[in-house]
């Protein structure tokens, strides 16, 4: 990328480093450091609330976590979550892009654009909106009996109670779709127009258009976002899960990142949650790598 | 240089300069406040999310302030996180609170973390003032006190007089189970109780609370009523699959089926909720709900819990970390609170006992209180949860409880589980 | 020219329908939200749930301020967000450049271990970030939050803006190299304004990033002076009381600025997510 490049500044190289330089020492103190002593505390013992001291216990931890069945009802729960999530984030995304740009496309005139500015505008806001601020209003949704979506269905169901996942999962969606929506509209606009002229004199019709040149077309960036869309699913589903069942009812939404908090930070077992926080980096660090390798092996990018 | 503009429309300034600016900006915002001498003019609480709390946060601030002019903060804490909050005060490097609001499952690793031991930090007149059992609860074996209670809690039984008197209730009660329709002495009596009055869905026989933090109390009120302890801290080991223990989760086997759906996120506020309401016949919580439910007496009435063992004991103790800004500050609202005028007025606002001997033997004080006699005759039954690690205890009997009451495992199973398989190795005093 | 084209008229029927559907949804949680910022507390406790508030009252916002520090947690988010933006600009935005402009042996691979580091578990890391702060005593400060933030940023900072800066002209650099400016002039004065449009989408996702992140400051502060305003929402629901006249209140309270931000920017956000794939 940059090595071929004929460039006059090529014997100035250390220039690069000093513009480098100040970005890369922060991220070494305050990222690669404290990795490397989370590295390093998983082999140890670090139970402040029992003794301050560290005890060197080899992969103690990593036995003992491995061991734990709870370890696995976490990951479980973080795939069901990551599963559900992304299924239906990225169906319904692609559907509310597909429908949105057949909309859009066919609009003409200032009331088509000030539409289109519109729709756009009401997809920002759940991405706008914190997190946290997605899961107290759902909370108050499907409140057993004062929420809105029981009113209307008539019906009394403790929603987070007996569906946790699903009550967690719908408060996610619900702030993802119109986020992908966008991403994968901005994906269709980038289409040539003259393709669809193409299309039209050919005589295909919507379904045709759609199978054979809006989704090919936008395939990259789909296939793209639905595994960003999983990497992130999977390591950061903290906040929403944090904010509306805290885990339960008992550990049925306990997602793994919020396994490994708790670990540490309320039960204060430091040593054994570095162990996990370490089995989470190497599992994303798979997904990620899995990412990058697909990302380079796609063609014409 | 003339100042350019930027497509934002601020000015470009220089690299250097603006860094520079920036990381002194960052400093300046970062610098801890100066620790001055103790002046005293502040004092921080971390209280735990409850009615006793709100009480003691509102009448310090009109009462406290006014006569001392000290500052009163109440920062409140939601009780899923409590642990983290306090560990961070009386662990971490520095100290951000001068009291802390803690429960008696917290003893044991409070007092062997950096807290201050109450006889060192107040007078001994202060102490004196206490009811000696409860002085005794809150004192670790080495002596150290650990906290001064705020109040005296127990746990009691609460139950419909209205349905109990009934005359209908009362022929059908002695002809099914042949005593008399009564508060109960053992809890195979509170079971039968429960189980006759439960008329779902208008009226249940009682409540159990199912969310983390607040499940362990209904395991423990069991297990001490039938006479076990959770640990046996001379020989350090945990009795998790003694026979009490076993007994006590067919309890709550036993009472899951007789308490609403739904209570596995819900906690005895929950419950309360429900007595007022008029869906529970009889249930048992701790004695702040008493000064709610005493409002209608021809409705609700209060007895001792069945026994023949102990009573779950509560309450918030008022603990201060080593590294309290303001210890001297936390001292004197510590004074103030063991004051007659505070524990009075807080007896008759949340309807705990107090913790002081001289209310607690005030006759014109205490007969405010309806059926005051019920919580004397508990007294001497008081027990805490005697583990350090009372918090990941309850996540595992919550979980042994949730197995019981859903049928995966049996009472035997559960217990056997708790002990040999998720706290295999553990220690109450580790 | 007709609204719709003829010959696709069902088709488009069927999809505005869709549209309208998932704007409703989108949007009702929010008007929910809004409306029962407004209600009391005892009429949000109506069963049933009313829709339009009956009284309305500003009790709610006052509340926020009064018993919930809301005060002090917007002074701390605005700060934290500004201090996040600016770093995260400042050092990204030079780190891009000299990747870009000025490649050295290993330049590529430092890329994409920055890169790397994105993949880092938030929850994963945050421990041994607070046991950092811990012993350096900057719990419940604002530069562990700034820091904490930053530094799970700036991977994503760099991402964006190296191919902006790849995709600028060199012509400009060249001339300006030849004018005598040294390369801490020219990323100055030409390569900033070039690619601000780059500049804004990454100030933009930055701030939120800033604005709605929950993990870092809730594990490093245990006061409302260390925390920002999603911290102090979550904190809202204690497990004895639910105040939801509040919590409402306060969920429009955060979302509004960002929102207002989001919308000015709106075209840079397109922009940046039609060139990040």
């Amino acid at each position: 990328m940059g090595h071929s490049r004929r460039s006059p500044y090529r014997r100035r190289w250390p220039v690069g480093l000093i513009f480098v330089s100040p970005a890369l020492l922060f991220i070494a103190a305050f990222m690669v450091y404290p990795v490397s002593h989370l590295i390093a505390l998983s082999f140890h013992e670090y139970s402040p609330l029992r003794s301050a001291d560290l005890r060197w216990v080899g992969v103690g931890n990593y036995t003992q976590v491995l061991a734990n069945q709870e370890t696995y009802r976490s990951i479980w729960a973080s795939i069901q979550f990551t599963a559900g999530s992304v299924v239906i984030e990225m169906i319904a995304g692609l559907a509310g892009a597909i429908c949105l740009a057949a909309v859009t496309l066919r609009l003409v005139g200032r009331f088509g654009s000030s539409l289109n500015r519109l729709f756009a505008g009401l997809f920002i806001l759940p991405l706008a909106a914190p997190t946290v601020v997605a899961a107290v209003v759902w909370k108050l949704l499907l409140d057993p009996e004062i929420g809105p979506v029981n009113a209307t269905l008539s019906t009394t169901i403790a929603w987070f109670t007996d569906y946790p996942m699903v009550s967690v999962i719908v408060a996610d969606a619900w702030k993802t779709i119109p986020f992908i929506t966008f991403l994968l509209y901005a994906a269709i606009l980038s289409i040539e127009p003259s393709q669809f002229e193409a299309a039209k004199l050919d005589g295909a019709n919507a379904w045709q258009e759609f199978w054979h040149l809006t989704l090919p077309s936008i395939l990259p960036v789909v296939a793209v976002t639905a595994a960003f869309r999983t990497v992130d699913a999977f390591t950061k589903a903290f906040d929403i899960v944090f904010a509306t069942t805290g885990g339960g009812p008992g550990d049925d939404t306990m997602v793994f990142p919020l396994f490994i908090w708790r670990t540490a930070f309320s039960n204060l077992h430091f040593g054994e949650a570095s162990a996990l926080a370490v089995i989470a980096i190497i599992i994303s660090g798979l997904c990620g790598a899995g990412l990058l390798f697909f990302i380079r092996s796609r063609p014409g990018r | 240089m003339a100042t350019q503009t930027g497509e934002l429309g601020l000015p470009v300034r220089p690299l250097r300069a603006r860094s520079l600016l920036m990381l002194a900006s960052v400093l300046i915002a970062a610098a801890p406040q100066a620790r001055a001498a103790d002046t005293c003019t502040e004092v921080r609480v971390m209280a735990t999310a409850g009615p006793e709390p709100e009480f003691a946060a509102k009448y310090a601030k009109a009462e406290f302030e006014k006569a001392t002019g000290i500052t009163v903060v109440f920062d409140t804490v939601s009780r899923d996180i409590q642990t983290q909050r306090a560990s961070a005060e009386f662990v971490g490097n520095t100290g951000q609170y001068d009291i802390i609001l803690i429960g008696n499952q917290d003893k044991l690793w409070v007092g062997r973390a950096a807290s201050a031991d109450m006889h060192k930090l107040l007078p001994a007149s202060d102490i004196a003032k206490l009811v000696p059992r409860i002085r005794d609860l809150a004192t670790m074996d080495n002596g150290k006190l650990v906290g001064i209670p705020q109040y005296w809690n127990t746990t009691m039984y609460f139950y419909r007089k209205d349905l109990f008197s009934g005359a209908k209730n009362k022929s059908e009660f002695r002809s099914k189970y042949g005593y008399d329709l009564a508060p109960p002495t053992t809890w195979d009596q509170f079971l039968d109780i429960a189980e006759f009055f439960n008329r779902p869905p208008e009226l249940y026989g009682s409540f159990i609370s199912g969310i983390s933090w607040a499940a362990l109390y209904d395991y423990y009120k069991a297990l001490f009523g039938v006479g076990g302890e959770p640990s046996d801290l001379k020989s350090n080991t945990l009795l998790l699959d003694s026979p009490p223990s076993v007994k006590a989760l067919s309890i709550v086997q036993r009472l899951a089926k007789v308490s609403p759906a739904g209570f596995r996120t819900q906690s005895f506020f929950d419950g309360d909720k429900l007595m007022q309401g008029g869906k529970l016949a009889a249930y048992s919580n701790f004695s702040y709900i008493w000064s709610a439910l005493s409002k209608a007496p021809d409705k609700y009435a209060i007895a001792p819990m069945p026994g023949p063992g102990g009573v779950l004991a509560a309450g918030f103790w008022w603990a201060v970390p080593e590294k309290a800004p303001h210890p001297d500050c936390a001292r004197k609202l510590i004074s103030w609170m063991l004051g007659d005028d505070f524990q009075t007025k807080q007896m008759i606002a949340t309807g705990n006992p107090p913790a002081t001997s001289s209310v607690m033997h005030d006759k014109d004080a205490t007969s405010k209180i309806p059926s005051f006699d019920a919580y004397l005759a508990t007294a001497d039954r008081t027990r805490i949860i005697n583990v350090a690690w009372a918090r990941e205890l309850g996540e595992g009997i919550s979980s042994a409880m949730s197995d019981v009451v859903s049928g995966k495992k049996t009472p035997e199973e559960a217990a056997s589980w708790l002990q040999n398989v998720k706290f295999k190795g553990r220690k109450p005093l580790e | 020219m007709k609204l719709f084209a003829k010959r696709a008229a069902p088709k488009a029927a069927w999809a505005l329908a869709f549209v309208i559907i998932l704007a409703i949804v989108a949007l009702l949680p929010i008007a929910w939200m809004t409306l029962s910022a407004f209600k009391s507390d005892d009429e949000i406790n109506q069963i049933p749930p009313t829709f339009w508030p009956q009284t309305s009252t500003l009790d709610n916002l006052l509340q926020l301020f009064t018993q919930f520090h809301f005060g002090i947690l917007t002074v701390n988010t605005v700060i934290v967000s500004f201090f996040v933006v600016t770093l995260s600009l400042a050092l990204g935005g030079a780190a891009a450049y000299g990747l870009s402009r000025y490649p050295f042996f290993g330049s590529n691979l430092l890329f994409h271990a920055i890169l790397v580091t994105r993949l880092v578990t938030p929850a994963s890391f945050v421990l041994p970030l607070y046991l950092m702060m811990d012993s350096l005593r900057l719990t419940n400060t604002v530069t562990a939050l700034v820091i904490g933030i930053t530094v799970l940023n700036l991977p994503f900072v760099i991402w964006i803006l190296k191919p902006f800066f790849d995709s600028l002209p060199r012509e400009v650099e060249e001339a300006a190299q030849l004018d005598g400016l040294g390369p801490i002039g020219i990323f100055w004065r030409f390569a900033i304004t070039l690619a601000g449009p780059g500049f804004k989408t990454v100030a933009l996702f930055s701030f939120i990033t800033a604005w709605t992140d929950l993990l870092i400051p809730i594990t490093m502060s245990t006061r409302p002076e260390g925390w920002t305003l999603t911290a102090g929402i979550v904190q809202m629901q204690t497990g004895f009381k639910i105040y939801w006249g509040a919590l409402m209140a306060g969920g429009l309270y955060l979302t509004l600025p960002s929102f207002i931000i989001a919308i000015a920017m709106q075209k840079a956000l397109t922009r940046g997510l039609r060139t990040t794939f």
